[in-house]
């Protein structure tokens, strides 16, 4: 009985790991779609600005110093999290890309619209007409907070966008400094902090005006590792701490959502056993939606707020183009919306997951496939309508990355081998928003 | 010249090499003259080359360990600073 358990047990685990691999063999053939219209457009190279340096120098700082001794590699890790929060007020991202071809393309045409003119910030933030949009309420109502703690003036739209990145960079490196002190500042905790600070998605924290990115939860999967622990208190109460994080970053944007469901399923991996592990996956998810939609009862009881729904997500047809908010969406299967989606798939940091299952024993790569898949899938359907500079929902489509950036951790000639390859999506990011490749086209009405 | 005096010059030459350019190009007032590209890899390299070579407590570098790195770093900026310009 036992046996055939075992069995039906390593089978299951055999069929994920082939899901997983064919789904990464499709994104890779996405990449190389990619790459032949970047040669066929002669698209030129970009140096990655200063924020992506910095944010590489620390995790090459970080990394460095894994090999030393535990005191001295909480001294650097900490250094490098006070040098980031630093440098997130100080060094802030440039509101127009600096190519001398298109000198005056926007890095956030939504958020620069909603940032420098009142009128559409208040059309956009509505809260204090008593309407909140349920995709981004939590955000909705702190921006809003923040703009009326600014004087609500012409410049404080602004002054809130950039308060609320900062806040959200402070936020993402304070859930690496937690996740590092619970798992001990153990070596593999610290090259995941380095590898996080690596990712693009980090540049967002640099002033980035929207909401998108506010999704994501980097503490979760290092707790979530936790959660697998053998004593059950501390487990639980790892579980618990992930789910609250989560479920406080969907509520501050709707594709938490992703994480949130990456997030259950990698709760259900082993070690455990069955009730163990869906006692897990509850425990995480009951947490999630608690913080995810229990502030409804403060917006209604204490705010008086009405909920609003007006969002329709873009998808990517299979093989005929329709049209999105007046732009035309390529299908997934022809030579432009496949290389579209090659791009944005190795933009979300997807090729980290390819080296994740390449250098990786299989026991580990178990709970990061479960937490990749659902970004896995949704990347291939997605499709955004103001791509490709509306870089916050870009890097935050697939949470998977941070499971990779685990499974990475584990070794040092892997951890160098990752900052390496993020190293180079920097480089494509920069190259792909100077370029402005896949730019989206009106239809003429 | 014997075969130990010109491994001693070669290695000298890869060591001070880059500094020497990079130093030279400076002192030619280039900085003034170039573009953004140019300025942004000299930003990304300077900042990738304090970090890889910033010394750290706990972890010992040897000498030659530092030197070899200098040299490959040197010469990688030396290469984007002309693919750049």
């Amino acid at each position: 009985m036992i046996a055939r358990q075992w069995e039906a047990s390593r089978s299951l685990e055999w069929l994920l790991i082939a899901v997983t691999s064919a789904m990464v063999i499709f994104h890779v053939a996405g990449w190389i779609a990619a790459a032949g219209i970047f040669w066929q457009e002669q698209v030129t190279l970009h140096v990655p600005r200063i924020q992506s340096a910095i944010v590489i120098g620390l995790a090459l700082l970080v990394l460095r110093a894994t090999s030393a001794p535990r005191r001295h590699r909480r001294f650097v890790v900490l250094c490098a999290l006070v040098v980031a929060a630093v440098s997130f007020v100080t060094v802030p991202l440039p509101r127009q890309f600096d190519s001398p071809a298109d000198p005056g393309e926007s890095l956030m045409p939504s958020g620069s619209d909603a940032g420098r003119s009142r009128g559409q910030f208040e059309d956009r933030f509505r809260v204090d007409r008593g309407d909140v949009l349920f995709h981004s309420h939590l955000a909705d109502v702190a921006i809003n907070a923040l703009d009326s703690a600014f004087g609500r003036t012409e410049t404080s739209p602004a002054r809130a966008y950039d308060t609320l990145s900062t806040l959200a960079g402070l936020l993402f490196l304070l859930e690496l400094g937690i996740a590092a002190a619970w798992h001990r500042w153990s070596r593999q905790v610290c090259r995941y902090v380095g590898l996080a600070m690596a990712t693009p998605l980090c540049l967002l924290f640099f002033g980035y005006w929207d909401l998108g990115y506010l999704s994501i939860a980097v503490g979760v999967v290092p707790l979530l590792a936790l959660a697998r622990g053998r004593m059950p208190v501390p487990a639980h109460a790892a579980a618990l701490v992930a789910g609250f994080l989560q479920g406080l970053h969907t509520a501050f944007h709707g594709f938490g959502l992703l994480s949130l469901a990456s997030g259950a399923l990698a709760a259900l991996s082993k070690p455990g056993d069955a009730l163990r592990r869906v006692l897990r996956a509850a425990t995480f998810t009951s947490a999630g939606v608690a913080l995810y939609l229990g502030w409804m009862f403060f917006y209604v009881t204490l705010g008086r707020f009405s909920l609003i729904w007006e969002r329709e997500l873009g998808h990517r047809p299979f093989f005929e183009s329709i049209a999105f908010e007046n732009k035309l969406a390529t299908p997934l299967f022809s030579q432009a919306g496949f290389g579209e989606f090659g791009l944005f798939s190795a933009l979300s940091g997807v090729p980290l997951l390819a080296l994740a299952l390449l250098s990786a024993r299989r026991a580990t790569l178990i709970p990061a496939a479960l937490y990749a898949l659902p970004g896995l899938f949704f990347v291939v359907r997605w499709w955004p309508t103001s791509a490709p500079f509306n870089l916050d929902l870009l890097l935050s489509i697939f949470p998977g990355v941070f499971a990779a950036c685990w499974v990475v951790a584990c070794s040092r000639r892997t951890s160098m081998g990752a900052l390496l390859l993020l190293s180079g999506l920097h480089v494509l990011l920069w190259t792909t928003v100077g370029n402005g490749v896949f730019a989206r086209m009106e239809i003429p009405r | 010249m014997d075969d130990d005096g010109s491994m001693v010059a070669i290695s000298r030459f890869l060591f001070i090499g880059p500094v020497v350019i990079v130093l030279a190009w400076f002192l030619a007032g280039q900085w003034g003259l170039a573009g953004p590209e140019t300025r942004a890899w000299l930003q990304f390299a300077s900042v990738v080359c304090l970090a890889s070579l910033l010394p750290l407590p706990g972890a010992p570098q040897s000498l030659s360990e530092l030197s070899a790195r200098v040299q490959w770093l040197g010469w990688v900026v030396v290469a984007g600073l002309v693919a750049t310009t």
